[in-house]
């Protein structure tokens, strides 16, 4: 399958998905709040750890927003 | 001069798409839930670095034709400053040394044979980028870049939009990036041509959802178009009849993935699970599973991160370890084969103030090994810290 129309299809389910969340007041975040609850909280973490990926696999963005180039590692 | 690469770069029917995505994502403006979020325009500093260490099984490993060792020293310096109240800068440098077998060979050769010199003997970049943020949660940044290698320069320049709805339950993001490379051509056998162009363009798009009062889920799509130069110019394949020859592959590469991640908390701890799936125009196919836990102790002054993460690709098309004849594309480099990888790793962070500043910083420690099926393994140990300012 093409991953542009999946790409596309699970964006869309998500959307769909997520406007069925049951609501989560202000004072139900305290757990949430907390910085494990964050996607790549600490700075340059997650960053360095894709460099290193990306650079020895094939593919490229996974789990992160860079796409290739800046590097002749790509 | 960015809107004219960005037209050529995305071609009608994908920013249609595109478009479409939007506006099924605007749609969903009316969904409730909440998310955490620290401030983004907060003066920090960070630093990071990393030794990186690549081993190909005393030469059998990865490609068996090919020296593949390698040995990576990266240091990261990030520094943000808030303006005001709307407002951040940020400047970030990077600098690396590396040791690996093709590339100090390429250079050393290209230095006795064609007088070829450069920047040595490692890569830098640096990064400026502004931020901006409303009071009614809409981003938009702008960032430029340089760096350099030994056979490489990079350019890059980029754009982001984000919103944040639902009293920051939902967050939106589409960021926008452009490199304008140059791959100087030095060949395996020291010979040197004239540079090419390498041109990247990418649109990365995210969104990120409170599901429960415990729970959250990013989902992310990642297109990148690639042009001109793009294989390894330092690269070569080799023949039955024991000669060697250049690595050639197609002047374009269309790639995209998407991934989905999902966080839970468990009391103090928390999990997180991760999908990826990759496929690129050259019929590499990529899958990766991660999961991670996050064992907090002492209210989370100390944090243990172990994590494991799966990954399999398919072998691009063009690839094969020894060729019969010289093919119009053809490769030998072992990341563009077939593979199964495991990694696992440990982060240990531990938060505490006045050590260095003030503020409470965080301190890390980690260390990964990944082991692919084609036995060419890889270590890596990070050291980290990060502070308010």
């Amino acid at each position: 399958m093409n991953t542009k129309y999946l790409g596309c299809g699970i964006l869309t389910l998500l959307v769909v998905s997520a406007s069925a969340c049951t609501p989560v007041r202000f004072n139900e975040r305290e757990r949430l709040s907390q910085p494990d609850m964050a996607f790549d909280s600490t700075p340059l973490k997650s960053e360095i750890e894709a460099d290193v990926y990306s650079a020895r696999e094939g593919a490229s963005g996974v789990f992160t927003g860079g796409g290739g180039g800046g590097c002749g590692c790509y | 001069m960015l809107l004219t690469r960005l037209i050529t770069a995305v071609r009608p029917a994908h920013l249609l798409r595109i478009l479409t995505i939007a506006c099924a994502i605007a749609v969903t403006t009316a969904v409730q839930a909440a998310a955490p979020t620290t401030d983004e325009l907060d003066s920090i500093f960070a630093a990071r670095g990393i030794v990186y260490q690549q081993e190909d099984d005393g030469g059998s490993g990865g490609n068996p034709t090919i020296e593949e060792d390698a040995t990576i020293y990266e240091g990261i310096l990030l520094f943000q400053q808030r303006l005001n109240e709307n407002n951040a800068a940020s400047f970030k440098a990077v600098g690396d040394l590396v040791t690996a077998a093709s590339y100090d060979d390429a250079r050393d050769k290209a230095e006795t044979v064609s007088g070829a010199t450069g920047y040595n003997p490692g890569r830098f970049n640096l990064e400026g980028r502004w931020k901006y943020r409303s009071n009614s949660r809409t981003g938009f940044t702008l960032h430029t870049s340089y760096g350099q290698e030994y056979a490489y320069r990079s350019t890059g320049y980029g754009f982001g939009i984000s919103q944040s709805l639902n009293e920051e339950s939902t967050q939106l993001s589409a960021d926008f990036q452009f490199y304008d490379d140059t791959v100087r051509m030095i060949r395996y056998d020291g010979s040197k041509e004239t540079d090419e162009p390498r041109d990247t363009a990418t649109g990365a798009f995210s969104l990120t959802q409170t599901l429960s009062p415990v729970s959250l889920m990013n989902l992310s799509w990642v297109y990148s178009r690639q042009r001109g130069m793009l294989a390894t110019s330092f690269n070569s394949v080799l023949f039955d009849n024991g000669e060697r020859g250049f690595e050639v592959l197609p002047d374009e590469r269309v790639r995209n993935t998407v991934s989905v991640r999902y966080k839970h908390a468990i009391g103090e701890d928390s999990v997180q699970l991760g999908l990826s799936h990759y496929q690129d125009s050259w019929e590499l196919d990529g899958q990766a599973f991660e999961a991670r836990y996050f064992y907090r102790l002492n209210d989370g002054q100390l944090t243990l991160e172990p994590s494991y993460r799966f990954y399999t690709q398919t072998a691009t098309e063009y690839f094969s370890e020894q060729f019969s004849a010289p093919q119009t594309y053809q490769t030998s480099d072992s990341d563009l084969g077939h593979f199964d990888g495991h990694s696992a790793g440990l982060v240990l962070s531990y938060r505490k103030a006045g050590w260095f500043t003030k503020a409470p910083s965080d301190y890390d420690i980690g260390f990964n090994m990944y082991r692919r099926s084609d036995d060419l393994n890889f270590y890596w140990l990070t050291l980290g810290w990060y502070t308010a300012l």
